[in-house]
């Protein structure tokens, strides 16, 4: 004591030093060099692989049909994986090769996985109180166009190659007049979702899209801002809606099984809760005979691209 | 080492306290920068991090969700390559299963195991053989599909705060350098102003008062050494004034004896003198030619036992010395009865006396008939000096709150080697025989006895003039002797 009322300086520097020095947490250790050596795989549950198509973007894909599926596997006794690819038709190659058993399919891809190797409805959902829906062609709400051909060497949006109200529509309509997309429009893009063609219009990225109808009514009611920056200015014919398919050699028990799953889901309030959030009904059958006119569509699309020597953009 | 540390010079103690004082606290803000900053860099190096891992993560989703592998890990190298402190970047789907890395050699083992609960995202510090790196995970879509992670390496940012510190480290080192030169030229000069201030403290102790501290800076030790010189002045003309006070008092003791035991006989020889004298105013005796200059011879003798006797006289007023007896005094009054009594010294004097009084001077407390000697033995001492047709001034004047009385003459002045010397008791400027030199000596005593001072200094015009000057209201005085009043005979009016 009586050296640090002689020494106050001492007691300063003291202070200073401790204070300078703080608590410390231990850190664990690795060596990054050192690689931890491979695993065998453990023995897997049977898991039921479902693959939900481009529709939309993967996030809103997930957020629609996450639950859904959930609640199949968990009706099913098993797991549920869900599966996305960036375009259809990698979702056609994954159910042609059994790489997973069902897949959320647009009615566009459907027909050619129908065409490939016999793909099956197992059901389609109900929408609105009916199982059709249409194609939308928009621009953006300060826009002057009013017609398709208003758009004629302007940027135009797709969303992919084999989608029906994503493309197919828009290039039936231009090929009855002799015209291929790519050659009437400036430029066009493949924004791999019907969410990010109506996004990329209201931005105004692109003069005008052609996108799905449930999914332009579902964002005007989840993001209006995004919706109301865009104007319908052509409407579709009504088609066949996208329906949930499987492979012809799927087992047959399975096939009932998610079948009968799907189909009453609405009968309880936990179901019903959960097919509203892609706005879901309830899932009925349907017939193939219902996507006839996309076939018809196809066919004629495809021999307009076919035709060599066409000029650009000349009609026929 | 106490007692050494006590022995230390000014300069050693100011210059170790100096440098103490900055080093000590050079350490505590050192410390402080170094604590800040560090807690600084980390946090923006570690929210860079994040932001990194969060931009991958989000970027990272759709090839998780859609099992583009190939697209997830060339993101993952890219992002590697845009940033120098990266170490690594791994992907981990929701069950823990590693989906792609940046390692070339294989997954490290126990990396994954870092982040126990991945799923939150957070940072974790991971010693490795790189050094310390900041594993910064962030979730996927929730964590519903699993992890992004970020290995930063620490190592840039401590060598940067230690380039940093090594900065600020050399600007203190050089202040801390700056500091100890400067405060070593400061406390040079100080402690050479103090010694030089010691050296004249000690002459002074041995007896040299006239001793001058050379310092006129106008800080501090300037002022100290202005009192010094100021105490030293003072210190010697106290000196002065006890030796001539012990001198006077002896003198003043011997003369009181030698006069006393000289009176009697010449009480004596005056009247055997004088008996003489009227006897040889007989006729009878003037007749016998033997005794012609008897009378002559008698007025002689009897004109220098009546010269001893003054004498005498002097000697015994001069050690009979009263005190004051105080009352007010107006001191124009005191100048004009002085002269009255001294009109036919004047006609003798052959001069004239000019008079150049203040008038409605505050009033003395003094001793009047003091004041009447002092006035009378400078105005004798003034004739004394003068030529024929000589003129004698006197002047009053208020001067201090006291008063100051002048006597001027026309005379011949006064040699400079004999000012310092004309209060002494005996010194005399007149020749033999026509002087005891005791009149100034009275006149000093009585203006001390009165606490004020008493000057001589020559007129540039020719001549002498004496100056005394009174306080109104003298101070008690301490040990019988008045201390406070002193006398200068040095060539300053």
């Amino acid at each position: 004591m009586t050296v640090f009322r002689r020494r106050p300086i001492a007691v300063l520097a003291l202070a200073c030093l401790a204070a300078a020095c703080g608590p410390r947490e231990p850190v664990p250790t690795v060596r990054l060099s050192q690689a931890a050596p491979a695993r065998a795989a453990a023995p897997e549950q049977p898991v039921l692989r479902v693959a939900v198509a481009a529709f939309a973007s993967p996030r809103k894909n997930l957020a629609d049909y996450d639950a859904i599926l959930w609640h199949l596997g968990r009706k099913l006794g098993r797991p549920v994986e869900i599966v996305q690819r960036e375009t259809y038709a990698e979702s056609i190659e994954l159910l042609e090769r059994r790489q997973v058993d069902s897949v959320f399919m647009c009615s566009g891809p459907y027909v050619e996985a129908r065409r490939r190797f016999g793909a099956e409805i197992l059901a389609v959902p109900r929408i609105g109180g009916k199982t059709t829906y249409r194609a939308y062609v928009i621009v953006p709400v300060d826009s002057p166009d009013r017609s398709l051909d208003d758009l004629r060497g302007k940027s135009f949006a797709f969303t992919d190659p084999l989608s029906t109200t994503g493309r197919l529509y828009v290039a039936f309509l231009l090929a009855e007049r002799g015209l291929v997309p790519e050659r009437f429009f400036g430029r066009t893009m493949f924004t791999k979702g019907h969410d990010n063609s109506i996004k990329a219009v209201a931005d105004g990225l692109v003069d005008g899209a052609s996108v799905d109808q449930l999914i332009w009514d579902d964002l005007a009611r989840a993001e209006p801002a995004v919706a109301s920056r865009t104007r319908i200015i052509l409407r579709s014919p009504p088609f066949g809606m996208s329906p949930v398919v499987v492979h012809p050699a799927m087992d047959a028990g399975l096939k009932a099984g998610m079948r009968a799953v799907l189909s009453s889901m609405h009968l309880d309030q936990e179901g019903r809760a959960l097919l509203a959030k892609p706005g879901i009904e309830r899932f009925v059958p349907q017939d193939d005979s219902a996507y006839d006119g996309i076939r018809r569509m196809q066919e004629r699309v495809a021999l307009e691209e076919a035709s060599p020597g066409r000029e650009a953009g000349s009609p026929r | 080492m106490r007692t050494s540390w006590r022995n230390t010079g000014l300069k050693v103690r100011i210059m170790a306290g100096v440098i103490a004082l900055i080093a000590v606290f050079g350490v505590a803000v050192m410390g402080n920068i170094h604590h800040g900053l560090k807690e600084l860099l980390k946090g923006e190096f570690t929210r860079r991090g994040l932001a990194i891992a969060d931009i991958l993560a989000r970027s990272g989703e759709p090839f998780v969700m859609t099992d583009n592998l190939y697209a997830l890990h060339a993101l993952a190298v890219e992002t590697q390559r845009c940033y120098d402190d990266i170490r690594y970047v791994y992907v981990k789907d929701a069950h823990g299963r590693v989906l792609t890395h940046t390692f070339p050699g294989g997954f490290p083992a126990g990396l994954a195991e870092v982040h126990a609960a991945a799923a939150r995202g957070g940072v974790r510090l991971v010693q490795t053989e790189d050094g310390r790196i900041q594993d910064i995970a962030r979730p996927l879509l929730g964590g519903r599909l699993g992890s992004v992670h970020v290995g930063m390496r620490e190592d840039a940012v401590r060598g940067r705060l230690i380039h940093v510190l090594l900065g600020w480290g050399g600007t203190a080192a050089a202040l801390l350098a700056l500091g100890a030169c400067t405060a070593y030229v400061l406390t040079s000069r100080l402690a050479r102003r103090v010694t030089r201030l010691i050296d004249a403290a000690e002459k002074v102790g041995r007896g040299d008062l006239e001793t001058r501290a050379r310092d006129t800076d106008g800080d501090e030790l300037g002022r100290l050494a202005s009192a010094f010189n100021e105490m030293t002045a003072a210190l010697k003309l106290s000196r002065v004034q006890l030796l001539r006070s012990g001198k006077l008092a002896a003198i003043g003791e011997l003369a009181s004896s030698v006069a006393h035991e000289i009176n009697n006989p010449l009480n004596t020889m005056a009247v055997c003198c004088q008996a003489l004298l009227d006897r040889s105013k007989s006729p009878a005796l003037r007749e016998k030619e033997e005794f012609a200059d008897f009378p002559e011879y008698l007025a002689t003798i009897n004109g220098e036992i009546f010269r001893c006797k003054k004498i005498t006289t002097d000697l015994l007023g001069f050690a009979r010395h009263r005190e004051p007896v105080w009352g007010l005094v107006d001191i124009d009054k005191v100048v004009a009865e002085t002269l009255a009594l001294l009109g036919p010294r004047v006609q003798q004097a052959r001069c004239t006396v000019e008079l150049r009084l203040a008038g409605s001077l505050p009033p003395l407390r003094a001793d009047a008939d003091q004041l009447k000697q002092v006035l009378l033995n400078l105005l004798l001492n003034a004739f004394d000096h003068l030529g024929e047709g000589g003129k004698v001034f006197v002047e009053t004047a208020a001067r201090g709150g006291g008063v100051a009385v002048g006597v001027a003459d026309t005379g011949s002045g006064i040699l400079p080697e004999h000012l310092p010397r004309l209060f002494e008791p005996f010194f005399t400027t007149k020749p033999h025989g026509e002087g005891t030199g005791l009149g100034l000596a009275v006149c000093s005593r009585i203006v001390d006895a009165h606490q004020g001072t008493i000057e001589a200094a020559n007129r540039p015009e020719g001549g002498a003039v004496f100056t005394v000057v009174l306080p109104c209201e003298p101070a008690p005085a301490a040990g019988g002797e008045a201390a406070a009043g002193s006398s200068r005979g040095e060539g300053r009016a």
